[in-house]
């Protein structure tokens, strides 16, 4: 097997891991004020935990990338973001699409409950 | 019986009093005619205008285009228990007058909605819309045609009048923007008889269409797609 030639210093090994604890912190934050539901957090703190994994075990993933064929990792670093942020785009388009039914039929619920009270009156 | 004119308007101040006019000089016999503007979130008068002429009026606070105005007609109309439901634009494209022609076949129970056709009668000389518009409602009439193993002539009428069976399938299932080639899809999936019936329509009375060009090659491939996925989606 060729030598595998890890590129990540220890510096950008921290920043890596800073960034990625910082996220999970204000992950937690907006949970606790309320404003993210547990539900779309699960997501984002996964991937901060991917990232915190990825940062202090470099070779791991290098050597999955190998065995995949991609000739240099951030290769696949590339490929399989994008594939993730698509998919989450995706899921973010379906959720959209939900919420624009639910607004429908409350508009038409409620412009007929106001038709019938103005009708009483 | 109980006839609701459902009445889609979003910003239609300039025709909106001319066709809610038009409407209540028709008299059919034996039949309670009541009117119901659904003014689809209009910035303008339309809303105003239509109450002072004492016709049903349901605001809505969300505009949700022609599609979920409709709706809201049919929703209304199951509630209430109407027996027919007619679908007339706010724009003054459909004339009132062929209301008879659509009522006739719905009262004798001849089909479950009757469709006002600009195309089925070849001598037809009122206006028939614009060139480029006529090949893609060509192009969609023959679409349908073949899915639904029926003559459609004209795909994109929004002047129709429905039974019960007809209000409630749309008050749960209608298409949202660009509707009306769809419903055929879901009609003829649901087995209920379409008939088309010859009827002339005008040009805009006033203000101006929602549709301009680049609208029309996104509202054909919208369309198409929605026709297949209807007709291969089951019920």
């Amino acid at each position: 097997m060729e030598q595998l030639t890890p590129i990540i210093t220890p510096k950008f090994k921290i920043l890596a891991i800073v960034i990625a604890l910082a996220t999970i912190s204000y992950i937690i934050f907006k949970i606790r004020q309320g404003r993210l539901h547990i539900k779309h957090s699960l997501l984002w703190l996964a991937v901060s935990c991917v990232m915190i994994v990825l940062a202090t075990y470099p070779k791991f993933f290098f050597y999955i990338s190998q065995q995949l064929g991609f000739i240099l990792p951030i290769n696949a670093l590339t490929f399989f973001s994008i594939i993730f942020l698509l998919i989450i785009i995706f899921n973010l388009t379906l959720t959209i699409s939900n919420l624009q039914n639910k607004i429908k039929k409350l508009t038409q619920e409620l412009a007929i409950l106001k038709t019938k009270i103005n009708n009483q009156k | 019986m109980k006839i609701l004119i459902i009445v889609p308007a979003y910003n239609e101040e300039a025709s909106i009093e001319y066709v809610i006019k038009q409407i209540k000089n028709q008299k059919i016999e034996n039949c309670q005619i009541d009117i119901a503007v659904i003014n689809d979130c209009s910035q303008d008068k339309t809303s105003e205008i239509a109450k002072a002429h004492n016709v049903i009026v349901i605001d809505l606070i969300n505009n949700l285009g022609i599609g979920g105005a409709v709706q809201t007609g049919y929703i209304y109309a199951f509630e209430n228990n109407y027996d027919i439901a007619v679908q007339i634009d706010g724009d003054g494209q459909h004339n009132p007058e062929y209301l008879k022609s659509l009522l006739d076949p719905i009262i004798s129970n001849n089909c479950d909605i009757a469709i006002g056709s600009r195309f089925i009668n070849k001598n037809n000389p009122a206006y028939r819309s614009s060139f480029l518009r006529r090949i893609g409602i060509k192009i969609l009439a023959n679409v349908l045609s073949l899915l639904t193993s029926q003559k459609i002539t004209d795909a994109t009428s929004g002047f129709r009048a429905a039974n019960k069976k007809v209000i409630r399938l749309f008050a749960e299932n209608y298409p949202d923007d660009y509707p009306e080639p769809e419903t055929f899809v879901i009609l003829y999936k649901n087995n209920l008889k379409i008939l088309e019936v010859s009827v002339k329509m005008n040009e805009r009375y006033g203000g101006k269409s929602s549709i301009n060009a680049i609208d029309s090659i996104y509202y054909m491939i919208k369309v198409l797609i929605a026709i297949f996925i209807d007709f291969f989606k089951g019920k």
